[in-house]
């Protein structure tokens, strides 16, 4: 095979510095000998897996995008919810934009609208969820709630994200009163939080680490179960604004809000005065079985009884493992295997995905017929779907 | 047309076949009939829609979540929780449509996906297969609708047919079934009967009479011992002898078991026979063989050939079918006749000389232009009277006239039904000659390429089927019926003769038996612990 030679040569030369990369190398730093004590002491067994909650759903999306070749950009987002038994309950998002020049802003919008149907389609279907329900969403809610406190670059569409923060903070309030407990799980989670709130209880102020959470576990517990000590989330992601966002909703608008429509500005103040007031999020990983992955668990601290807000907690605090025992108990016993982390979210991510060929076939032509214009892609760019 | 929905067809369609996806609840079973309403076949310039009957060949559930890359921890996690919806698709082939004329013709035009596939109503099926329900020869139904009556072309059987299945298929209850209806139509039929399976057509299975039972005779060796059914429990039977005196001596010699390498013995019978005038019989054989034997005028080599001959045709001393009258061939070629000549019981060399001479003499007879009517000649355990040259066994007496009605029989008015559970041992000459076949559960490979070699109507998807058939399941093919057809056989009233013994009930007898015997055994212990204790 050709540059099979070239490849190893390179390998060969960086050798040590890749090997630090997994952590190969012998001389561990002293951080990393305090890490490895670290996580020792906040790893926890798991507790026996049991079904905990009545009924177990479980919701995520998928979502398509091309561009036509008259320029226009069309987004296919659909989500699926699905339950215990043959529960299931479809929602679709269909939407044309035109003159988007940037790639990011692309991916930007369609990532806010899955994360958007995702919430809103446990708010369609809450009121029919029995109490003691759970719900799963792929994914984790810290990161979707905290992320895009600014403005979407996309005319028409500026104040896109603050739809999203508004739907969770109706979200969350709606699993407290319909007592529903509302979890993020993801599969694969690029977080540092747990190495950076390990590291300050030893003193150490580290806003960024160098290590993920996840690389920690793969490198000291990927043989083990477990999950680690739950940590409440706050001003964590959010430190510099939380006071501007409720003492000057306004102001905080004006700056990353400022080319919202007008007839939207005193809902959007609303919406990020109440961000600080959202419940914290408490997030823990988990090994459900030797060798598998760890996944990354986000409740709402209301879900769990915790009276805290984001602005209550800075920027984050640990908890008593047992506050999760419950959740944790319900995953444990949703474990399947190394393909089947979750069974439902499983299911759910087959139900929904998108295949490039019901997009190029199926979705194109019906939306051809509907507007009665032929539908032609632009041969310069290919997306596939998600 | 109230029709009951199938699916809808999708994907890659041609004119043979086709894939239509439908759901658990109404997907269509194996073999089910369907139809395509509106197919628009070419004529011409233009187009007319017309209905396409179809077979579902194969049907698919599938799951896209429960797949077979999933260890058994993660499929039970999944199914614990979540009922994953199963999808089905079938695959069916196309068998045609029906033409103005009722002919079935194969579409050029293919059907177009998305177009609505339809459970078949029974009119239609009855109309497609059937060429007249009212004058053909019923024999079933179709195999997956029972409400669709199946009949025979009466003139299917200007060609000969063959009735191929393993043994216990249900091959001679087929075959009695078509009798029973074959002779009101006036057929003159003649039974070939190793097994005495047809003995019993008199009677229905509930002991009266069928409507046939005045037309049926049954003709019987007399004096033969442990028959399974007595003369009168079959209603009374003719009795079947040979005139000897009538055989020439390649007959005798063959009868006796002489074989043809063995010239000088063969001549020495011949040399004696020649001696003998009026009415005689194996006796007065020996005796004339034995007076050659004994001539010091015969030279030494033919008075040793002379004793040795008296060994085999001693033998036939025990045959105990000779007499001074043959059947008179004009009773079995008579109108509306059932003639069953029951071969059980005789050894090997006479049934074969039976079937010989009774060929011979219809043949002789058709030859002449005096056969009046069509003969049916129905030949069970045809392998063993017309064997194949790869057959491994001595090839018999009735081998040549079999072949030779085979190959020219239908232009004088004799028609074979060929029974066999061997097509592979049976002669090719006579099994290609069998224009129809009726293909029951067959197994055994070597068989089963032996049918795909003589049959032309057998196509590969029918051929595949064979083996999955059941009991009384039949696929009739050339001219019997409008295409290939698959039957349930059903509807017989008269009797069997051969069938299966019910084994469970024979050994319940015998373990009744076996612990009576037991039971006693303990009584006498009891008596001499009695006497002893005394
Ligand atoms: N269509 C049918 N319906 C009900 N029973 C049947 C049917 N066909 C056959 N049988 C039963 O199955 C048994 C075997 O049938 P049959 O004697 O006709 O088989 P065969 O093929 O002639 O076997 P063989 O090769 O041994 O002669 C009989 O007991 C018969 O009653
Ligand atoms: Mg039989």
């Amino acid at each position: 095979m050709k540059f099979i030679g070239e490849f190893v040569q390179e390998i060969d030369k960086k050798k040590t510095s890749f090997q630090q990369l997994f952590g190969l190398d012998e001389k561990q730093s002293k951080l990393e000998s305090i890490l490895k004590e670290e996580l020792e002491s906040h790893w926890h067994p798991l507790p026996e897996p049991r079904n905990v909650f009545t009924e177990e759903y479980s919701v995520d999306s998928s979502s398509a995008s091309r561009t036509l070749s008259n320029g226009i950009d069309f987004f296919i987002i659909r989500a699926l919810m699905l339950g215990t038994g043959n529960y299931n309950k479809p929602k679709l998002r269909f939407e044309m934009v035109k003159g988007i020049r940037d790639y990011n802003v692309i991916t930007g919008f369609e990532r806010i609208l899955r994360d958007l149907i995702e919430i809103e389609i446990v708010l369609d279907n809450i009121e029919e969820l029995p109490e003691n329900s759970i719900v799963l969403i792929d994914g984790n809610l810290y990161g979707r709630f905290t992320h895009l406190l600014q403005e979407l670059h996309l005319r028409g569409w500026h104040h896109l994200p603050l739809v999203l923060l508004d739907a969770m903070q109706r979200l969350f309030e709606a699993c407290v009163e319909r007592k529903v407990m509302l979890v993020g799980v993801s599969k694969f989670s690029k977080t540092r939080v747990v190495t950076a709130a390990m590291l300050s209880e030893r003193g150490y102020d580290v806003a960024d680490p160098d290590h993920l959470d996840v690389e920690l576990l793969y490198r000291w517990k990927h043989r083990e179960t477990g999950y680690t000590t739950p940590l409440l989330l706050g001003e964590y992601a959010v430190e510099k604004e939380v006071k501007n966002m409720y003492g000057d909703p306004d102001g905080y608008r004006r700056r990353f809000f400022n080319n919202i429509d007008p007839s939207r500005r005193e809902w959007a103040n609303g919406v990020i005065e109440g961000i600080p007031s959202s419940p914290a999020i408490v997030m823990f990983h988990m090994i459900p079985k030797g060798g598998a992955q760890p996944m990354r668990v986000d409740i709402p601290a209301c879900s769990l009884g915790i009276d805290k807000k984001i602005m209550d907690v800075t920027p984050f605090e640990f908890m008593e493992p047992h506050t999760v025992t419950d959740v944790a108990k319900q995953l444990t016993a949703d474990f399947g295997g190394r393909d089947v982390y979750n069974a439902l979210l499983y299911v759910v991510d087959r139900e929904v995905r998108l295949g490039v060929k019901a997009v190029d076939t199926v979705y194109k032509s019906v939306l051809g017929q509907e507007l009665g214009v032929p539908i032609e892609y632009d041969r310069s760019s290919r997306r596939f779907a998600r | 047309m109230n029709l009951r929905k199938a699916g809808y067809v999708v994907g890659e369609v041609d004119t043979t076949r086709f894939t239509f996806v439908s759901d658990i609840e109404s997907f269509p079973p194996r073999y089910e009939y369907l139809v395509i309403p509106n197919v628009d076949e070419r004529e011409g310039i233009g187009k007319k829609p017309v209905v396409v009957l179809a077979q579902v060949n194969r049907i698919i559930n599938y799951s896209d979540i429960l797949g077979e890359g999933l260890s058994l921890d993660e499929l039970e996690s999944i199914i614990n929780r979540y009922t994953a919806t199963t999808k089905v698709f079938g695959e069916a082939k196309i068998l045609g449509y029906l033409n103005r004329r009722g002919e079935v013709i194969m579409p050029r035009s293919a059907a177009v996906p998305g177009q609505e596939v339809f459970i078949a109503p029974s009119d239609l099926l009855e109309r497609f297969f059937t060429k007249d329900i009212r004058s053909g020869i019923p024999i079933g139904t179709l195999i997956t609708r029972d409400e669709v009556k199946v009949a025979l072309d009466p003139n299917g059987f200007r060609r000969h047919v063959a009735v191929i299945a393993q043994t216990g298929a249900g091959k001679s209850y087929l075959v009695g079934l078509m009798l029973e209806n074959l002779l009101p139509l006036g057929a003159t039929v003649i039974v070939l009967d190793p097994n005495s399976d047809y003995v019993m057509m008199r009677r229905t299975g509930d002991g009266g009479a069928t409507a046939i039972a005045d037309d049926l005779v049954v003709y019987r060796p007399p004096g033969l011992k442990g028959r399974r059914y007595s003369d009168q429990e079959v209603g009374g039977a003719e009795p079947y002898t040979i005139d000897f005196s009538k055989l020439n001596a390649g007959q005798v010699c063959d009868v006796a078991g002489i074989s043809s390498r063995w010239a000088v013995i063969r001549e020495a019978v011949g040399d004696a026979l020649g001696q003998l005038q009026g009415i005689y019989g194996p006796p007065q054989l020996i005796e004339a063989l034995e007076r050659i034997a004994l001539n010091p005028a015969t030279d030494a080599r033919k008075a040793k050939a002379a004793m040795s001959a008296t060994t085999y045709i001693r033998r036939l001393l025990n045959y105990k079918i000779w007499g001074s009258q043959d059947i008179p061939l004009g009773e079995l070629v008579k109108p509306k006749r059932l003639s069953v000549i029951d071969l059980a019981g005789l050894q090997r060399n006479v049934s074969e000389y039976i079937v010989q001479k009774t060929l011979d003499d219809v043949w002789g007879l058709a030859v002449t232009g005096s056969l009046e009517y069509p003969v049916f000649i129905v030949l069970e355990e045809a392998h063993n009277f017309a064997p194949g040259s790869g057959a491994g066994q001595r090839s018999g007496s009735s081998l040549g006239i079999i072949e030779r009605i085979a190959a020219e029989g239908r232009k004088f008015g004799i028609f074979l039904l060929v029974v066999t559970q061997r097509p592979n041992k049976i002669s090719s000459n006579v099994l290609s000659q069998c224009n129809s076949q009726i293909i029951m559960r067959l197994t055994n490979p070597e068989d089963m390429s032996a049918v795909r070699r003589s049959s032309e109507g057998l196509s590969e998807d029918l051929f595949n089927d064979l083996p999955g058939l059941n009991k009384g399941e039949a696929i009739v093919v050339g001219e019997l019926t409008k295409v290939p057809t698959m039957v349930r056989v059903t509807g017989r009233r008269s009797g069997e003769g051969g069938s299966d013994i019910d084994l469970e009930e024979a050994l319940r007898g015998a373990l009744k038996a076996y612990e009576l015997a037991k039971k006693m055994k303990p009584e006498e212990d009891d008596d001499k612990e009695y006497k002893t204790r005394w």
